[in-house]
Formats: C-alpha cells, structure tokens, sequence
C-alpha cells in the first residue's frame, strides 16, 4: 500500500502552487531580469512578472518587480515621449502592489520616488520644481520608517546629485549619500535576501566612480 | 501484489497525462491586422504563459488540461480573453481591440489652448507663462502671444478674434470672476488681479468652447488652482513696484497659504518719468488667503479669498487749453472669494460643487462731480462628469448666476443726481457628451440653455466640436456653437430689458504635435447678432439702447513651436490676420473697431545658459495699424494709426537655489507706439476738434526683482513663479 500513496503525493504537489513553486518562479524570471538589456527584454520579463501577479492575489513582490522593469525601461529609450507611458504603468502597479497587506512600505516608497525622479527627465525645467518636490517626499518618507535601506540612500544621493548639478553647486552631499549606499548594500549582501528586492549596488559604485573622477579633475 | 502494480501503473499513466505539456500558440494583431510586440498572453489563474514577438507571435506550454482561460493583456489595448478546451496541440489567434486612453486618444482641440493641464493639447506651460519677455508676470500678458489674441497695448485685457475686452471672461475653479482686472488711468495697460503662480493649469479658449461656459462671446480663461501643496515655505519678494511676502503651511491632509502685498509706485515714477500729470502715483495694498482640505480618499475643498484696495489721483488736462486741468481721484475696492468641492461617486463619476462671490467698487471724485460704480456678483454651480460607457463620457450640470451693477453720478454744484443700475439673476444648466467613435474620431456634442430675469427669455446655445486623428501625431478638428452674453455694465444699467448679444462661431483647425514640437493653423468665422447700440446723443433714454447691431469676424491664426532645434532654448512665433467689422454701440455705420488690427505677429525666444545659470528671454511684436476715428473727418473709423512694434527682454539669474533675480525692460527700441488719438469733446475757436495721440506715458517699463524661498527643502525656490 505504501508504493500507492508515493507517486500520489508526489505529484499532488503539482496540481496546486507551492510557495516553492511561487519563489522559483520569480527567481528564474530575476534571473531574467539580470540579463535583460533591451526594452523588449524587459518587458517580456514585466509581462512574466504581471502573470504572477495575476495568480498570487496576495504577493506584492511580482507587480514591485514589474514596475521596477518599466521604471528601468526609461533608461533604455531614447524616446523621451515614451517615459510617461512607463511610468503612469510603474506607478499603476506600485499602487497595486500596495494594498497587499505584507507589501513593504519602504520598498515601495523607494520606487515611487524613483518614479518621480524619472519624470523630471522629460522635462526639467517644466517638471524640476514639482517632481523633485514629489521624489524627495517619497524618499524622505521610506527613509524614516527605515533609515537602513540602501535603495532609499542611493536614489536620495541621486536627487541631491542632480540638484547640485543643476545649480552648478557641489556635490560633496551627493557623493557621500552614494558611499553610505553602498557600505549599507554590503551589509546587505552578508544576508540572503531570497527574492526580495536588493538591486542597486552597481549603480551606487557606479555613482561613486563618476564622484572620484570628478574630484580628480 | 500485481494488482496494485498495475493500479499504480495506471495511476501514474494518469499523472502522466495530467502534467503532459500542452503546446498554446498563436498570433496577437490589432483590428488593423498589425501585429502586437510584447503582449502578455497566459492562462489565467496560472503562471504558465509568453509575450509575443516582432511578428506577434507567441508560443507556450501548459500542464493545465480541461477548459480554460486565455487572456491577453498590453498597455493601450482591451484585455481579452477566450474560453479553450485544451489539446496536445492548440492554436489560437486574438484580435485585440485598442482600448480609448484618453490620455493618448484624440482631443477637442480647435479653438482651444491648454497650459499645465498636462493633455497632449498643451501648449504653453505655468513657467511658460511667467518667463515670457514683455509679459510682466501677467497672465494675459503672456497669452497675449498666441494667436487670436489682438495686441492692444494700451489695455492689458484679452481682445479675441475681433471682440472687444469684456467679451473674454475668467473663470477660476470654473465659477466666474467679475472685474479680473485692476483699476488703472487711461493708455496704462492694466495687470490681472491673480498672481500666475496660484494656478496650476490654464485652458486659454480662443472659441468654440465647452457648453460648460457661458456669459462670453469670444473667449474663456479657464485656471485652474494648484492642488495642496506639499512643503511648508516662507517667500519674499523684493520688487521695485512694491513687495510681497506669503507662507504656505502644510499637513497632512490640509494646507493653508496666506499672502500680502504692498505696492507702491512712487519711486519708480520719481526715477522713470511719466507723461501722467500725478497728483498720488497708485499705491495698492492687496491680501489673500488659500486653504486645502482632503476629505477621505479622494474629496478635495479649496477655498480662496482676496481682498485689495488701490488708490491714485492725478490731472487731466483740457485739450483745447491744457493749463486748465481737473484734479482726478480713484478708489479701487476688491474681493473676491471662492469656494470649491470635488469628490468621486463610485468609480468613474466626479462631482464639483462651488460657490464665487466678486465685490467692485470704483469710485472718481472730480472737483464738480463724483461718480461711483458698483458691481457685485455670485455664482453657484453643480457639476457631475463620468462615464456613460466605454466610449461616452457626460458633464452635465446647473449654475445661478446673480450679478448686479449701479453707477450713480452726482453734481456737486446743483446737487443734480442720476442712478443707473440692474439685478440680473441668470439660471443656466448644460449638458456635453464625449462620444469616442474610435480613438481616432472624438465628438463632443452639448448645449446650455439658460433664462433671465432681465429680458425674460430663454436662451438655447448649442455647441458641437469634431476631432480626427489623422496621424500619431496630427489631427484635424472642427468646432461650432453658438454663444450669449449680457450686454456690458454700462449699457445694461441704463436697459434692464436687453437681450443678451449673441455669437456663432465656426472653426477649423489641423494641428501637428510631437514631444518638443506643435504647429497648428486655424480658420475661423463669427458672427455677431443683437449687439447693443445707442444714440450717442440720447444717452439718458432707455428707449435708444436697443439690440440692432451685428457685425462679423473671419481670420486665420498660425502657431509655431520649437523647443528641440536649438539646445537649451525655446521659441514660438504666433501670427493672426483679423479682418472684422461691426455695427454696435455709438458707430454710425459699420465699421472696424479700433483695437482690430489686420495682422498680428509675435515672437518668443527664450535661451537658458546654465554655465551662468540664466534665462535670456525676448519677445517681439508687431501689429498693423489700427483705425481710430477722427472727428474732424466725416468718414468713421477712417484713419490709420502707425505700426505697433515693440522688443522686450528680460533676465533671470539663479542666484543661489533659493534667490532668484529677474530684471525685465520692455520697448527696449524706444519706438512711441501710437494706439489712436483722443479728440477734445468740443471743437476750438477755430472749429477743429483738438487731438493727442493715445501713448504710454513712457516709453520703456523697468522692472527688477528679488524672489527669496525660506524652505526646509534646499531643492525650493521659486523658479516657477519666475
């Protein structure tokens, strides 16, 4: 009776999802994500990520992810005039993604400000006072539930870079916030994140890097 | 034993078949037959799916068996779905339709310019507004470089497609404002009493407007105020025609912003001379008060309220003998209060309630006589707007509008009195229909209908706007209506039972949009009916205003504007040609009236320079010459002043990220604009009407400011107001 029960229990697993299963499935399609490096790319990997979503009514992490791929599909289109669209749609599935109860607030915050951030590029001079005003609020509000976060520090170093640059003053604030980012990814790094965000770490160096150059001139 | 091997054998031939790969593909294309790239297709309830590629196409596998639930899902398209019975092998093709984001689709676009409404149809934006050369901050300043509008440099006010001042109305939150200008001496341009910076979004009709908006024959100003704001912030600001100071608080849900202002024009006058004789320079003393509140997740008040008081006095001289002269004093009295409820009914209806009440007083102490003048209003309106279906979107809704006006005129030597006033209640509801015939093919179809007291009569005004999108980037749009508006104050007080003057228009108009670039040209007709004339000598008599005037307007305006040839500037040239001609108040015959001229051209360059952190900003203008009447003459309207032109600059340096220095000077060429001549009322010894040439009582106007932000936010300053 034994040798009945095992390949029935084997394959009961299959016919409902796992939580395995769930994390599999977003693992492979980071993986995906890594890769990705056109708009189409990524927006096989968003669709993928909006599938999941579909399915898992109380996983706030797969529509994050797909907002997080049309956040990042701004920065792969030279067409300024196709930004809003990505972003009204980040934005779309943050506020989604949101409303699940084991949603992280922070995160979500940090991609929101990104968002904004994002805008300001289509129109900097139209957009700068309004939008920098919405990101630094974002950020300013993930930052106090959690000053830890090093994907708040890095964006936040992102606005304070942009500001200065825009006015032609210094740095040196922006450039610090990228090295607190990057000393917060490493102490990121000693845990395992699993599936939860913990992207950013290339763009801090990368930050920084442009920093050092600078003060070398 | 063998039994339950068999069983377990067929068991897992079960299982087997249970998790076999079913292969789905496909191809996804939209009604036209195109394919759809990156669409999402899965089956629902599964994370089993694909996106499609270059060719549409897509292909997936499934362990799911039975019937099921294919979706496609992509921005801008329907989501649809299909039942299927699985098969080892399954094809399946969809033919999505696009679904109408309105955002994206065709917009009513004749007639109408949009500014900081953030809809394909802007055109001009808040900052665009402020930063425009010769406009000195001022919101018709600054429209006043679009086509459509009439430069007439000696008013300040928006004359529309051969209208007069008054036939442009203002609304803010969409309830009406009475006198939206300042008092001023005559050939001084007058300034908008609302600050640019309190409004987020300008919609600047030039005709063809939405039923929504009665009461003006030509033009609607629709601006819209700022949502809450989001920082606390003190800013100051150091002028030399006065100072301002404001502090805006805000909470969580609320917010409220005071403002103060001082002005004051002595000093500039001492240093910049005048051709005014002035016996007090203005001085004017202004306040305002803007609160927010949200209530639950999506009810929004707002209330707004101004009040200022302005003063000047100066000396008019005789024409004929100018050492005669008569001491001139004014007295301005403003407020103006507004108060505005917007909230969501379910999913896709909003509804705005809101209430404006405008107080004016105006009064002229001359050494033998006084005039005072008086009008106040109130307007209280209702509003609901949503979705019929997918594709038809209704606004409807109701409005009172209670305006009432007296002049009264006393002479101080025999004590002689007279009074001319009205109370007009008008009640008005409308109703418009958005009709998506496809996201290519909008039709706005509506009308008001309205009734007052003061003629007893109904008024029907029926309005249609056609747009068709012939490309991603073009369209052609087509608008007609017909408009009502009370005759003007002046002629009202002294006829109660005048009929509203009435205006057809009819508009065509293709215009051409990409991201930094929009060209559009625009014909029009209108006609007016029922304006209101008199006998210039039987002014006192009620029984000689009647409503047996018309006249007409035909043109074309072209627009054109580029902000992404040259890096880092901007420009936009606006050109008009105007021909019209009317028969109304005093005129004889018909003829044109004096602030048409035939053509009008203006053009905006602004270049910002950030190794110095400034923007250079200009502005030429150039209209033909208008007509002005000569009564030496018997021909009306008959002569021709000279040219207008005029090249303004301005200058603003971001001194630091939270002082900004902006310095303007308009007429930098110097040329005496002629805007016509006023004739002495009587004749001289010889028989000949004396005249002098209507001209700004100087040449150039200086400005120089300072604008300071106190914020908590290092990022704050006031490069919007600027």
């Amino acid at each position: 009776m034994k040798k009945l029960f095992i390949p029935l229990l084997l394959s009961l697993p299959m016919l409902a999802f796992s939580n395995n299963d769930f994390e599999t499935a977003m693992q492979a399609n980071l993986d995906k994500l890594k890769q990705a490096t056109t708009v189409t790319e990524l927006q096989t990997v968003a669709n993928t990520f909006e599938r999941i979503a579909a399915a898992e009514k109380k996983e706030w992490l797969p529509r994050y992810y797909a907002a997080y791929c049309y956040v990042l599909m701004t920065t792969l289109d030279e067409e300024l005039a196709h930004w809003d669209g990505y972003l009204d749609t980040a934005l779309a599935l943050l506020e989604q993604s949101e409303k699940v109860k084991k949603a992280n607030k922070v995160e979500i915050l940090a991609l929101k400000g990104f968002v904004a951030m994002m805008r300001i590029s289509v129109d900097p001079a139209t957009r700068g006072q309004e939008y920098s005003m919405k990101s630094a609020n974002y950020l300013q509000q993930a930052y106090q539930l959690e000053a830890q976060n090093p994907r708040v520090t890095m964006l936040m170093g992102h606005m304070l870079y942009g500001t200065a640059q825009f006015f032609g003053s210094s740095t040196d604030e922006a450039c610090a916030k990228f090295a607190e980012a990057l000393t917060l990814f490493e102490q990121e790094e000693t845990t395992d994140t699993g599936i939860k965000p913990h992207w950013g770490k290339p763009e801090a160096k990368r930050m920084l890097a442009q920093c050092n150059s600078k003060s070398n001139d | 034993m063998k039994k339950l091997v068999l069983l377990t054998g067929i068991l897992n031939l079960l299982f087997s078949q249970l998790h076999a790969q079913q292969l789905i593909k496909g191809r996804v294309t939209d009604t036209q037959g195109a394919p759809l790239i990156g669409a999402n297709i899965f089956i629902k309830n599964t994370y089993d799916g694909s996106s499609t590629d270059a060719e549409g196409k897509y292909q997936f596998t499934t362990t799911a068996t039975g019937t099921v639930e294919v979706m496609v899902s992509f921005i801008g398209y329907q989501e649809t779905h299909r039942q299927i019975t699985l098969k080892p092998n399954n094809t399946v093709d969809f033919v999505v339709r696009e679904s109408i984001n309105k955002m994206e689709a065709v917009v009513i676009s004749a007639g109408s310019f949009e500014a900081g409404t953030g809809t394909k149809s802007e055109v001009l934006k808040p900052l665009d507004i402020v930063t425009t050369a010769g406009a000195t901050a001022d919101i018709a300043g600054a429209l006043n470089s679009l086509p459509g509008t009439q430069t007439v440099g000696e008013e300040g006010r928006l004359f529309v497609r051969g209208g007069d001042g008054n036939e442009t109305k203002t609304f803010i939150d969409g309830l009406q404002v009475l006198k939206p200008y300042g008092t001023t001496v005559p050939n001084t341009p007058t300034r908008g009493r609302f600050s640019p910076f309190m409004f987020s979004g300008t919609s600047f009709s030039t005709g063809g407007y939405s039923a929504e908006y009665g009461q003006a024959l030509s033009s609607a100003l629709i601006l819209n105020t700022k949502e809450k704001p989001t920082q606390t912030r003190t800013d100051v600001s150091l002028m030399t025609v006065g100072t301002e100071l404001s502090h805006t608080h805000s909470w969580a849900n609320s917010s409220l912003a005071v403002q103060g202002a001082y002005y004051n024009l002595t000093p500039y006058y001492s240093l910049v001379k005048q051709l005014n004789d002035w016996n007090k320079e203005p001085e004017s003393l202004q306040a305002s008060l803007a609160a927010r509140q949200q209530t639950g997740n999506s009810g929004m008040l707002k209330v707004y309220g101004q009040v200022s008081t302005n003063r000047f006095s100066f000396y008019q001289h005789s024409l004929i003998n100018p050492a005669n002269k008569t001491l001139i004093s004014v007295n301005n009295k403003y407020a103006y209060g507004n108060t505005s409820f917007k909230n969501t009914l379910g999913n896709s209806w909003t509804y705005k309630t809101g209430i404006a009440y405008t107080y004016n007083t105006d009064t002229y102490q001359l050494t033998a006589e006084n005039v005072e003048e008086k009008t106040s209003g109130m307007h209280i309106k209702a509003v609901a707007s949503g979705d019929l279906t997918n594709n038809i979107a209704l606004t409807t809704g109701a409005e009172l509008l209670y305006t009432e006006s007296q002049q009264h005129y006393s002479r101080l030597a025999d004590g002689f009195t007279n009074t001319f006033s009205y109370q007009n209640p008008l009640w008005a509801a409308f109703a418009e229909t958005d009709i998506y015939l496809s996201s290519q093919f909008l039709a706005r179809v509506g009308g008001r209908l309205a009734y007052t007291a003061g003629s007893q009569q109904w008024y029907t005004a029926p309005r249609v706007s056609l747009a068709y999108k012939t490309g991603e980037n073009a369209q052609i749009a087509l608008a007609a209506g017909r408009f009502w508006q009370a005759p003007a104050d002046d002629l009202y007080r002294v006829n109660n039972t005048l009929h509203h003057e009435q205006a057809d228009h009819l508009i065509l108009n293709y215009q051409l949009v990409s991201s930094k670039r929009t060209f559009r040209i625009e014909g029009y007709v209108k006609k007016y009916r029922n304006l209101v004339t008199f006998n210039p000598a039987d002014v006192y008599n009620p029984a000689a205003y009647t409503n047996s005037g018309q006249g007409y307007a035909r043109g074309i305006d072209v627009f054109w504007r580029d902000n992404k040839s040259i890096k880092n500037a901007d420009y936009w040239v606006s050109y008009s040609f105007l021909d019209t001609k009317r028969i109304y108040r005093d005129f004889p015959v018909t003829a044109t009236p004096t602030y048409a001229s035939a053509h009008n051209l203006s053009v905006v360059y602004k270049q910002w320079v950030p190794s110095i952190k400034t923007q250079f900003s200009s502005t030429f203008t150039l209209a033909s010459p208008r007509p002005y009447n000569n009564p030496n003459t018997t021909a009306f309207n008959a002569e021709q002043t000279p040219a207008y032109i005029d090249l303004s600059l301005s200058i603003s340096y971001l001194a630091t990220q939270s002082i900004i220095v902006y310095g303007s000077v308009t007429n930098v060429l110097g040329r005496n604009n002629i805007f016509g001549y006023t004739y002495s009322q009587t004749p001289n010894n010889q028989g000949v009407y004396v005249g002098q040439a209507n001209t700004l009582p100087a040449p150039r106007f200086f400005f120089l400011g300072v604008f300071i932000t106190f914020s908590k936010e290092s990022t704050l300053n006031q490069l919007k107001s600027l």
